[in-house]
C-alpha cells in the first residue's frame, strides 16, 4: 500500500494546514504575547494598590476594557500587518463568510462556558491556597498552549510555562503576585517565539513571482 | 458502495493525491487564496503546486485569475462549484469507512 492508497479526512487534512499557515509568521502569538503582558503588567499593578480603593477599581477597569480591547483589535491588526508589509511572503487568502448555526452557536457557547470559569475563578480563588491557584493557573496555560498550538514550539513554551508555574509557586507569593508572574513569564515566552519566528522569516530572501 | 469497502474506481484520483487534496482541502475552507499562501500552508515547491494546480485547472475543480494588489502579481486560486461537490463526494466516501 503507498501513500496514495491511503484515505485521509480532508477537514482535518485543512484544519492542520490553515493552523501551521495561520502561525507561520509569528503575529498571532506576538499578540497573545502583549495581552498576556497587559494582563500581567496590570495585575502587578494592583498589587501595589490599597484593596478597594480608587486607584484599585480604576486598575482593574482599564484591565478588563484592555483586554477586550486587545482580544477585538488583534485579529484585524494582524490582517491588516499581514496584506500591508508581508503579503510577498505569507501570501494572501480571504478567508470564508461563516453564516452557519453551527459554528456561531459553538463560538457563543464556547464564549459562555468561558465567562463561567472566569467568574467561578473569581468568586472561589480565594478559597484556594495561593500556591495550588497559581500552579494550577500554569497548568493550564501550559497544556493549553502545547494543546492548542500542536506544534513544536508551542509544545516547548507551553512545558516552559508549566516549569515557571512550579518555581513561582515554590516562591511563597500572594496570589496576586503569583498571578502576575505566570501571566508576564507566558506573554514573554510568546512574544519571544513570535518574535523569533517573524525575525525568521523576514531574514529568508523573497522569490520572484510565481 | 457498500459500508466499509470502496473499489478503487470509486475514488476520484484528481483529488485522491496527496497534494491535490491539501491543495483542494484548503481552498474549500477559505473564500480565495493566492500561489504564495498554497504553497507555504500545502508544504510544496513552486514548480509541484503549479503542476497541481494546472491539473485541478483543467479538470475544472480550481479557477485561476492573474491579478495585481498594487504592485504584487496575485495569482488568486478558488475553488469551483464543481471542485465543491467532488470534494464533497470524497467526503462522504471517507465517512463510509469510518
Amino acid at each position: 500500500m503507498t501513500r496514495n492508497d491511503l484515505i485521509c479526512d480532508p477537514d482535518t487534512l485543512s484544519r492542520q494546514l490553515r493552523q501551521k499557515a495561520y502561525n507561520r509568521d509569528g503575529l498571532p502569538e506576538m499578540a497573545v504575547g502583549v495581552s498576556f503582558l497587559l494582563i500581567a503588567a496590570l495585575m502587578g499593578i494592583q498589587t501595589q494598590l490599597q484593596h478597594g480603593s480608587l486607584a484599585a477599581r480604576a486598575a482593574s477597569t482599564a484591565l478588563t476594557f484592555s483586554i477586550l480591547a486587545t482580544a477585538f483589535a488583534s485579529s484585524r491588526l494582524i490582517a491588516w500587518l499581514r496584506a500591508r508589509f508581508l503579503v510577498e511572503r505569507v501570501g494572501y487568502v480571504k478567508a470564508k463568510q461563516r453564516k452557519d448555526l453551527r459554528f456561531w452557536t459553538l463560538r457563543i457557547a464556547a464564549g459562555l462556558v468561558s465567562c463561567a470559569v472566569v467568574l467561578v475563578m473569581v468568586r472561589f480563588h480565594r478559597s484556594i491556597q495561593d500556591w495550588w491557584a497559581v500552579l494550577g493557573t500554569g497548568l493550564l496555560l501550559g497544556v493549553g498552549t502545547a494543546w492548542l498550538g500542536r506544534m513544536r514550539r508551542f509544545v516547548l513554551n507551553g512545558s516552559l510555562i508549566v516549569l515557571a508555574a512550579v518555581v513561582i509557586a515554590l516562591q511563597g507569593l500572594s496570589q496576586d503576585a503569583g498571578f502576575a508572574w505566570i501571566y508576564g513569564v507566558t506573554g514573554a515566552l510568546y512574544a519571544l517565539s513570535g518574535g523569533i519566528v517573524l525575525g525568521n522569516l523576514l531574514r529568508q530572501p523573497l522569490e520572484s513571482g510565481d | 458502495m457498500k459500508r466499509g469497502i470502496i473499489r478503487p474506481s470509486e475514488i476520484d484520483r484528481i483529488i485522491h493525491e496527496p497534494a491535490r487534496l491539501a491543495i483542494v482541502a484548503l481552498l474549500d475552507s477559505v473564500e480565495e487564496a493566492d500561489f504564495q499562501y498554497l504553497q507555504q500552508a500545502a508544504e510544496l515547491t513552486k514548480g509541484n503546486l503549479s503542476v497541481h494546480l494546472t491539473k485541478l485547472e483543467e479538470a475544472g475543480y480550481v479557477a485561476i485569475e492573474k491579478t495585481y494588489r498594487g504592485k504584487y502579481p496575485l495569482t488568486i486560486c478558488r475553488l469551483t462549484e464543481l471542485g465543491r461537490e467532488k470534494l464533497e463526494e470524497y467526503r462522504k466516501l471517507f465517512r463510509s469507512i469510518l
